[in-house]
């Protein structure tokens, strides 16, 4: 059991008030995208039979950037 | 018959060890470029031989970052809110550039992260900028796949440090 960082789900007004909530009370997705570039994997937390996140964490590690600066000298003419 | 050997021995030399030029960015200045040591145009006076400090700013999916940008720039930025603070994170430079082969290469040393971060839209880009310069001169943006976080950790990890994956490359 631990205590994760939430913001509750909107309240009357559309507010949303960062909480703590032991996990057990939650429902946990974790998934991961990947691609030539980058890989992805998140964690999201639910309230039961809710479709509003209440938390997401991210982690993204780039593998490669298609971006460089070409050196190549241009001739004299 | 020994007069044409040597004939054919000096024809082989010629032609097998061929001495030329070539046209090149020497590697060096390459590495020079990312160490500061050269200027074309009108430069700054230099307050310390120290390294440079660089951040890592965070950009909504809307904004329009890209090559146009010379320095720091708000505009699209997350909102200094959910505990980002406008211009970013400091990222960690430990490792001087280098070079394998031809091409020049230099990567944070250490991933970047946002802790307890509430984003203010969806993010997918990332501003590189000098944080030591007055002007918080702009070095590169780094785009991705388009990010919510809410109540949570976002950790950007640096891809490899070589001349194939490094942030930045000089080919």
């Amino acid at each position: 059991m631990s205590l994760i960082n939430i913001l509750r789900e909107p309240d009357s007004n559309g507010l949303r008030v960062p909480d703590q909530v032991e996990d057990t009370l939650l429902v946990k997705t974790e998934g991961e995208t990947e691609n030539e570039n980058e890989r992805v994997t998140f964690v999201e937390y639910r309230f039961p039979n809710s479709d509003v996140i209440v938390h997401r964490s991210c982690h993204l590690t780039l593998k490669k950037m298609p971006i460089d600066m070409s050196g190549i000298a241009q001739p004299l003419i | 018959m020994h007069n044409k050997r040597n004939l054919r021995l000096r024809s082989f030399l010629a032609g097998g060890i061929r001495w030329a030029n070539s046209q090149a960015m020497c590697t060096q200045f390459k590495i020079d470029i990312l160490n500061g040591l050269h200027a074309f145009g009108t430069s700054v006076v230099r307050g310390a031989t120290t390294k440079d400090s660089f951040k890592l700013a965070l950009y909504l999916a809307s904004a329009s970052r890209g090559a146009g940008d010379t320095v720091y720039n708000t505009t699209g930025e997350l909102a200094a809110s959910g505990n980002y603070t406008a211009g970013g994170n400091a990222v960690t430079n430990a490792t001087v550039p280098a070079a394998t082969g031809t091409t020049a290469f230099w990567t944070p040393s250490a991933s970047v992260s946002w802790a307890n971060l509430t984003s203010s839209g969806s993010f997918d880009a990332a501003l590189l900028y000098n944080d030591t310069s007055a002007s918080k001169l702009a070095v590169a943006v780094f785009t991705f796949g388009a990010q919510n976080v809410t109540a949570g950790t976002f950790t950007l990890t640096m891809p490899t440090n070589d001349a194939s994956t490094g942030l930045l490359r000089i080919a």
